[in-house]
């Protein structure tokens, strides 16, 4: 039985109680539990991970979500209406996984044509359609019929569909399946400005890094269940493991401190030169190219986030009016040409700042972070998804200061000093 | 449109002002030498800025569909043009005829688009099932086949060596193929469009915006039914254009040939205009009541138990029982044995009176024996004074068998109580007799109007007709894949074509008699004499009237097509009437298609949009 979606919660835009599906064949016999009393919340303002292997449910609780499937059982309320109101649908963008555009338009067209299922009059969808073409970056390929598109740009001209009436809540259904490195990074990128301005967003994925760099909370599904869910540092801090970065380190340094922790009884450490991300080698590379002006046919670069899905919310927030539109769009845009992440990657920080190793040492033999070496670790960064260490290696050092398991205690510290 | 855009454009406008004021003021002044070469100096640079502008400013659809236009009218001009020099002027004419239809069918796509540009779900979805019509080419095949068979029909007719045949079988044939490839078209292309948005889930996204699944529906219809109004136009005013080509080329060969003047007029006066009928009343209606009368009575006489008792009223005698023996006393009543006469009254011919100089009187003998030259000798009396036709002023002359003649009746022959009694004599010797069928063997005919407004309102039937099509396919596909719900279209379209002729087989295919009218009696009887079958061992007779229930079952689900075609009225020269347009908007557009909408936008909404297949 599905019950009737609980009351109104401004701070819960979708709330899903014991939400089941079962498929059932042709005789109505169950075949398959695709989503088994999953219980969910996703809050006003946060980005939202759904995570899971294929398989495990997550675009059919989307569907669900959407109104596209109807539950078996379980309780749906999204912005406190069940999902088969059409009213709730002009607050909602969505990015399903793979294109269900049309083929035979082009993408002027097709941002037209959603753009008045939500109403909008001509003047209102072309401003932003042109603001949402050169955002993901196919303003000089906007005739040519999506048909003729490569996977990454129907996934940006998707991207734009879902943009295209300012949404409160965006649900994005592996939004990076198909990109480019850059688009990947551009969605991302476009994932923290949304939420910095304000919105929601439901991101589901099997690609674990992508949302591990945007998502404040998450919960990973598996065989029709929620596994585990809770905020991203929750649910990733290892409390049996600590990570030291520090500059470059001759193999004297190296052995000196490795003795170091051996005298402190601490011998399983490894030691690995610090590597640049792929990621960022690729941008690099890329932006060079930009610069040397070589041509592509496809997407081009993309541009600002569109002004429109940063408008709204400020002004609803009362921001704007304080520090003026231009500021809060100059604040939030990035430069036209691909740029690394306003998420700032570690990999983007100096490798080899001139930072001198004394220093260095005396900051990492500073009794402050150890003066409570019972403690829970914190490593909460100022930026959920800048400080956050991507790989063991190349984790910051400045945002997250690293916090010694108990057993190391003071006097491996002591040993360091001396 | 973009700055540069306009500049062009404004150039391209001065240039073309510049170049006729300049020449035409040269020419003025008596400079004709100068005035040539400014105007062809002038259109070279005219032509130049053209297609540089049109190949600059190619990805704007708007100068894209003119490109488009100006390639067409280029192509197809110097196709027709060629023709004519080497004389083949009716290819001429066909290529010009091409031309204008696929022109104005670009202009109205154009128009149609524009008209679904606004800012609503219901108009987004119409506009979007336009582009798709016209781009993923389903349409378009059978767009071309309407743009080119039309304007090749009347060349292909020429075999036909009467004027008047000849506009009546392009008439006939033009529409038959108008009606079968628009109703093909709407039925694949609303068959198509939900259920491949359903299967490559375009539907998914549309469905997720604020778009309900009723409108998503309307939508649909309606942009299917703005492409037919589209195309049932475009065929329309070609269908008009060529029954026009057709009769001003044969207005030229009249010349002094008696034969093709008579034929020119027949075909003006018979074909191409909109004639009321009536039909003929007995002069003395006591004399057919007393005939059923006594048909009855020795019916009752042979079979009390179907009939009722001969000393009974008539109660048990239901009425299409009663229908069916009047009509024999009439049938009786319209033979004519050898050397006898009969006088039939039509009235009602008040305003036919006062519009033209004659009425048709249209009939088909039918002798009823061997005739040796097959020909029928018969004499008219009209009004009981000597019948002289109002063309030829010659009597009636032999006629042939099994045919239909016209013979033209001065209109001021008719009485002011709008009656007018024909007298037909069988009195060739030794003719067997002469009957003529009841229900159109034997008519008055007068025009009422002409043939254009009658043409547009065939036209209106047609859309009506497409109108349930267009939901039929669009209901079909919301639960049905695209092969079933064709499948399944395509039987309930012929079935709804096919209506009275199916109804008419079922009937002789297992005979039910029910004591009274009604659905409910009908079915008793139906079932009683099935049981009764079973009951005595007939086992293939019972399944005959099973197969009987199903059909009927089903022709009473399907809407009477049949009953609202408009073809052979306007074929035939006869009034479409607004009653006949009105009953179709009625039953078919409002009633069946309504029904069939309700079914659609019920199944639609309950069902899963992303329906998994495990």
């Amino acid at each position: 039985m599905v019950a009737t979606p609980p009351s109104a919660d401004s701070e819960h835009y979708i709330r899903c109680a014991r939400l089941t599906k079962v498929f059932k064949d042709f005789w109505m016999r169950n075949r398959v539990t695709a989503v088994n009393e999953i219980d969910l919340d996703v809050r006003r303002g946060e980005v939202f991970g759904l995570l899971g292997p294929n398989g495990s449910g997550k675009s059919t609780t989307i569907k669900m979500i959407l109104g596209l499937l109807h539950p078996s059982s379980g309780v749906i309320s999204v912005f406190g209406k069940t999902p088969r109101d059409v009213s709730i649908k002009h607050d909602i963008g969505y990015l399903p996984e793979e294109s269900y555009l049309y083929r035979f338009l082009n993408a002027r067209e097709t941002l037209d044509y959603y753009g008045k299922l939500f109403h909008q009059d001509r003047r209102k969808r072309q401003n932003r359609i042109d603001m949402l073409l050169e955002m993901v970056g196919l303003d000089k390929v906007q005739r040519r019929p999506i048909g003729e598109y490569s996977k990454g740009m129907q996934r940006r001209i998707g991207l734009a569909q879902a943009l295209i009436n300012d949404p409160k809540l965006l649900i994005l259904d592996e939004p990076t399946t198909g990109m480019d490195p850059i688009g990947t990074r551009q969605i991302k990128d476009l994932i923290v400005q949304l939420k910095e301005s304000g919105k929601t967003v439901l991101l589901c994925s099997h690609l674990l890094s992508d949302v591990e760099d945007v998502t404040d909370r998450a919960a990973i599904m598996f065989g029709g269940k929620v596994r585990r869910a809770g905020s991203i540092d929750d649910l990733l801090v290892r409390h049996d493991e600590t990570t030291l970065t520090t500059p470059a380190l001759s193999e004297a340094e190296t052995e000196k401190m490795l003795q170091l922790l051996g005298k402190a009884g601490v011998h399983d450490v490894k030691v690995t030169q610090g590597r640049q991300r792929l990621e960022s080698l690729f941008l690099e590379i890329v932006e060079s190219a930009q610069r040397e002006g070589v041509a592509t046919a496809g997407a081009g670069n993309a541009g600002a986030v569109a002004a429109f899905l940063t408008e709204s919310h400020t002004e609803t927030d009362g921001q704007a009016k304080e520090r003026g539109t231009s500021q809060v769009i100059d604040d939030l845009l990035s430069p036209a040409t691909v740029q690394p992440s306003t998420a700032p990657l570690p990999s983007n920080k100096p490798i080899a700042a001139p930072v001198q190793k004394e220093r260095v040492l005396e900051e990492l033999t500073a009794p402050a972070p150890v003066a409570k070496p019972a403690a829970k670790p914190t490593t909460k960064p100022s930026n959920s998804s800048s400080a956050r260490p991507e790989t063991p290696n190349d984790a910051p050092s400045s945002a997250a200061p690293p916090t010694p398991p108990a057993a190391a205690d003071q006097s491996i510290l002591d040993d360091l000093m001396n | 449109m973009s700055k540069p855009l306009i500049r062009w454009l404004l150039i391209l406008v001065a240039l073309a002002a510049a170049t006729a004021g300049f020449g035409a003021l040269l020419w003025a002044q008596d400079m004709r030498p100068l005035a040539r070469v400014v105007l062809v100096v002038g259109q070279v640079a005219l032509v130049a800025w053209l297609t540089r502008g049109l190949f600059v400013w190619r990805h704007v659809g708007w100068v894209s569909q003119a490109s488009r236009l100006i390639l067409l009218t280029l192509g197809l001009g110097l196709i027709a043009l060629l023709c004519e020099q080497l004389g083949h002027r009716a290819a001429a004419i066909m290529f010009v005829g091409i031309w204008a239809m696929s022109a104005a069918f670009m202009l109205g796509v154009e128009l149609l688009r524009f008209a679904f540009s606004p800012g609503h779900p219901v108009l987004g979805v119409a506009r979007t099932l336009v582009d798709e019509a016209i781009r993923m080419r389903l349409a378009l095949v059978f767009v071309v086949g309407v743009v080119l068979l039309i304007p090749f029909l009347p060349f292909a007719l020429a075999g036909e060596t009467r004027l008047q045949y000849r506009v009546e079988s392009f008439l006939t044939y033009a529409m038959m193929l108008v009606t079968m490839l628009l109703s093909l078209m709407t039925l694949l292309l609303a068959c198509r469009t939900v259920s491949s948005e359903l299967t490559q889930h375009q539907a998914f996204l549309t469905l997720t915006k604020p778009v309900g699944r009723m409108q998503y529906l309307a939508g649909k219809w309606l942009g299917l039914m703005g492409l037919n109004l589209l195309l049932a136009a475009v065929a329309g005013v070609g269908i008009y254009a060529f029954t026009q080509v057709l009769v001003t080329d044969a207005l030229a060969q009249v010349g002094a040939d008696p034969d093709r003047q008579i034929d020119y007029i027949a075909t003006q006066e018979q074909v191409l205009s909109a004639r009321r009928s009536t039909e003929p009343e007995p002069v003395n209606e006591s004399a057919l009541a007393l005939d059923f009368k006594n048909r009855l009575y020795n019916l009752r006489l042979k079979n009390p138990r179907r009939f009722g008792n001969p000393d009974d009223p008539s109660t048990q005698v239901t009425d299409r029982q009663r229908g069916l023996v009047r009509f024999e006393a009439v049938r009786e009543w319209m033979t004519i044995p050898n050397r006898s006469a009969q006088t039939y009254r039509f009235s009602g011919l008040e305003g036919a009176a006062a519009v033209g100089p004659t009425v048709q009187l249209r009939f088909e003998p039918r002798a009823a024996g061997q005739l040796n030259d097959n020909m029928v000798g018969l004499t008219l009396r009209i009004n009981d004074r000597p019948f002289a036709d109002a063309r030829t002023s010659m009597p009636l002359a032999r006629v042939r068998n099994s045919t239909w003649h016209v013979a033209y009746i001065e209109s001021q022959l008719i009485r002011d109580d709008g009656t007018l009694d024909v007298t037909i004599f069988n009195d060739a010797p030794g003719q067997p007799t002469v009957r003529f069928e009841p229900n159109g063997g034997l008519e008055v005919f007068y025009s009422v109007g002409g043939f254009g407004p009658n043409l547009i309102r065939s036209i209106a039937v047609v859309w009506v007709r497409l109108a349930f099509l267009a939901m039929l396919g669009l209901a079909a596909a919301t639960f049905l894949s695209f092969p079933v719900a064709c499948m399944v279209c395509l039987l309930v379209f012929l079935a709804a074509v096919g209506s009275s002729y199916l109804d008419k087989s079922l009937s002789n295919y297992a005979a039910v008699y029910a004591q009274t009218d009604g659905v409910w009696a009908y079915a008793t009887a139906a079932v009683g004499k099935f049981f009764a079958k079973v009951r005595e061992g007939e086992l293939f007779d019972a399944f005959k009237l099973v197969i009987r229930l199903i059909g009927e079952t089903f022709t009473l689900a399907v809407p009477p097509m049949a009953r609202y075609s408009p073809t052979p009225l306007l074929a035939g020269g006869r009034m479409v009437e607004w009653s006949l347009v009105g009953g179709a908007a009625w039953r078919i557009g409002v009633i069946s298609t309504g029904v069939v909408g309700l079914f659609a936008a019920w199944v639609f909404h309950r069902r899963e949009i992303a329906r998994v297949t495990v």
